[in-house]
C-alpha cells in the first residue's frame, strides 16, 4: 500500500484543480478559446486537459516539461513544448458542449499530486454532465489504487492510459528521480496497468511508450508483444526534447529508426507479424523483417495506405483515432512524426524514403 | 492615426500588403516590414524565425525565410523587391515580440527597394480600401475558425 502524497497547495491562489485546468494549445484552438491555426488543413477534435496545481507535478521525469526539478515557476512551464492555457473548468465544460459536434475524444491527464484523484473525479463528473464525447484518463500510478480506478470506470471513463514512457526498468529509473513519498516503483506502474486491464477489459487500456529514451529496438518491440498478449495497446510517441529539461539537449530518435518501429508495431498489431520474423543485431537494433509471409509482404509494399504512420490515440465513436495531438512530437517545420490525418501521396513518398526498407526487408 | 476594426488596430500612416498581411513603413526607399495584427494573432504564438542564408536580394513574392508558430509555419515572402539590409535581432532572439508588439519591437526586416515605382501598386494605403480589405479578411479567418470567440 502506497502512502498518500502530501498536499502542498498555497491557500492564496485559487486557480487550481478542480476549479481550473490547463488545456493544450491545439485544444484551445479547437474550442476557439485561443486564436491560431495548423499548418495543414485537417479536422481536429481531440481535447487534452491537464490538472493544475501551484506546486505542479511531484514526479520528476527528465524528459518532461512539468518535471519537479525543471527550472522555472510551474505556471510558466511548457509541456510538450507549447503553452497550456489555464481555463475555468465550468467554462471549459460549457464550451465543449457548444462545440460537441466536432469533438472526437476527451482526455484528462493527471499529474502526480496528492489531490489528483479527487479532482480528476470531480472534473470528470462536471464534463460528463455536459458532453457525452468518449472520455479517457491518462493516469498517474503513484496516486492510485483499485478503488480509485473503479470509481473512474463507474463514472463512464471508457479508456485508461498510463504514461509508462520507458519500456525497460533500467530506462525507467535512468530518467526519473523518486517522488516525495517514495512511490515511484516500476512494479507499482505494472500493478496499476494490470488492475486497469482487469477493470476495463481487453483493448481499453493503453500504455504510452516513448522512442528515444535510450532503449533498444528489441526492448521496445518486446514490450509491444507483452502488451498485445495482454490485450493492451502500446501508444507510440517520438521523444521530442523539452527545452531546459534534463534531456533538453538530447536528440530526437533518428527518423529511419522511428518509422521502422511504427511499421513493425503496425505489422504486429494488425497483421500478426511473428516475433521470429524480426531480427536484431547484437546491440538490439532492428536489422531484419522477414517477408516470407505473403500477407506481410503485401502490406509492406502498400504500407497500408499510411495507417502505420498515423498518431496513436484513443478512438472516437467511429473507431478512428480521436486523440491526434497535432505537432505534439515534432515542430511544424519538421516532418510529421505521426500524422493526425491519413498521409497523402507526397507524404508517403517521404515516408518511403525515410524507411529505407531495402536495408531490412529479407 | 489609427483605425479600429473589430478589436484590431490599424495604423493609417502605414502601407499594407494584402496578400501577405504585412504592414510596411516606407522612408527614403527603405521599407520596414512587420505583421498585420490579424495574422500575428491567427498564427498563434511564434517560436522561431529563420532567414534565407543563401542571399539577401529578393524579388517580390520570393521567400525571405520562415515564421514558425507553435502549430503553424509560413513563408515570409518579400512584399516588394529589393535587398534585405536589416533583420530584427530582437525578434530573432524573442519571436513572441511578433505577437506582443507587432507595430513596435516586433518588426521583421528592412528592405532597400529596387522597384518602388512599379511595385507600390500592390500595396494599400487608402483608409477606405484598408477597411474593406481588413473586414473581408477578418470574415475569412472567422469562417476558418482561426479566431477565438
Amino acid at each position: 500500500m502506497i502512502e498518500e502524497l502530501p498536499v502542498l497547495e498555497s491557500k492564496t491562489n485559487k486557480q487550481v484543480s478542480p476549479d481550473f485546468v490547463r488545456i493544450s494549445a491545439a485544444s484551445a484552438m479547437a474550442l476557439r478559446m485561443q486564436s491560431g491555426r495548423f499548418s495543414r488543413d485537417f479536422k481536429f477534435g481531440g481535447i487534452n486537459i491537464l490538472l493544475n496545481y501551484n506546486n505542479g507535478c511531484l514526479s520528476d521525469c527528465g524528459y518532461c516539461g512539468l518535471a519537479r526539478t525543471r527550472p522555472g515557476a510551474y505556471e510558466e512551464k511548457s509541456f510538450i513544448r507549447v503553452e497550456w492555457p489555464l481555463v475555468d473548468t465550468d467554462f471549459l465544460a460549457e464550451r465543449m458542449a457548444e462545440h460537441k459536434d466536432k469533438l472526437t475524444r476527451l482526455c484528462i491527464s493527471q499529474v502526480t499530486h496528492g489531490r489528483a484523484h479527487e479532482d480528476t473525479y470531480e472534473i470528470t463528473k462536471k464534463i460528463r454532465e455536459k458532453v457525452d464525447t468518449p472520455l479517457s484518463l491518462l493516469i498517474a500510478p503513484p496516486v492510485l489504487n483499485r478503488e480509485k480506478l473503479q470509481s473512474y470506470f463507474d463514472l463512464g471513463v471508457d479508456m485508461i492510459g498510463v504514461g509508462l514512457d520507458a519500456v525497460s526498468e533500467e530506462t525507467f529509473f535512468k530518467h526519473r528521480t523518486d517522488v516525495p513519498n517514495g512511490s515511484l516503483k516500476w512494479d507499482n506502474y505494472w500493478d496499476i496497468i494490470n488492475l486497469s486491464r482487469e477493470i476495463w477489459g481487453p483493448w481499453k487500456v493503453n500504455i504510452h511508450t516513448v522512442v528515444g529514451l535510450g532503449e533498444t529496438d528489441k526492448e521496445m518491440i518486446d514490450c509491444f508483444y507483452k502488451l498485445y498478449e495482454n490485450q493492451i495497446f502500446p501508444y507510440l510517441f517520438s521523444f521530442n526534447p523539452e527545452p531546459d529539461s534534463r534531456m533538453g539537449d538530447w536528440d530526437q530518435p533518428e527518423i529511419t529508426r522511428w518509422r521502422r518501429i511504427q511499421l513493425v508495431k503496425h505489422l504486429i498489431e494488425f497483421h500478426g507479424l511473428k516475433k521470429e520474423h524480426i531480427g536484431f543485431d547484437d546491440i538490439g537494433r532492428l536489422v531484419r523483417i522477414d517477408v516470407s509471409d505473403e500477407k506481410i509482404n503485401e502490406v509492406i509494399k502498400e504500407l497500408d495506405g499510411g495507417t502505420p504512420f498515423k498518431t496513436d490515440g484513443c478512438p472516437d465513436t467511429e473507431g478512428e483515432v480521436g486523440c491526434t495531438r497535432p505537432y505534439g512530437s515534432y515542430r511544424p517545420t519538421e516532418t510529421f512524426r505521426d500524422f493526425p490525418f491519413t498521409p497523402e501521396m507526397s507524404d508517403m513518398d517521404v515516408i518511403r524514403a525515410e524507411l529505407k526498407l531495402d536495408e531490412i526487408i529479407k | 492615426m489609427t483605425i479600429e476594426i473589430n478589436k484590431y488596430k490599424l495604423r493609417t500612416d502605414l502601407f499594407y500588403d494584402p496578400e501577405n498581411h504585412y504592414w510596411i513603413a516606407i522612408n527614403k526607399g527603405v521599407a520596414k516590414i512587420g505583421l498585420s495584427p490579424l495574422v500575428q494573432e491567427t498564427s498563434g504564438s511564434f517560436v522561431a524565425i529563420q532567414f534565407n542564408k543563401e542571399k539577401d536580394v529578393f524579388a517580390r513574392k520570393e521567400s525571405i525565410g520562415s515564421l514558425e508558430a507553435e502549430k503553424h509555419v509560413s513563408h515570409m515572402k518579400a512584399p516588394l523587391s529589393g535587398k534585405v539590409i536589416a533583420k530584427n535581432e530582437a525578434v530573432i532572439e524573442n519571436p513572441r515580440l511578433l505577437n506582443t508588439d507587432s507595430y513596435g519591437e516586433g518588426w521583421l526586416v528592412e528592405i532597400e527597394l529596387s522597384d518602388e515605382e512599379n511595385e507600390m501598386k500592390y500595396l494599400l494605403q487608402d483608409e477606405e480600401e484598408i477597411k474593406i480589405w481588413f473586414e473581408n479578411e477578418i470574415k475569412k479567418h472567422e469562417e476558418k475558425g482561426w479566431i477565438a470567440q
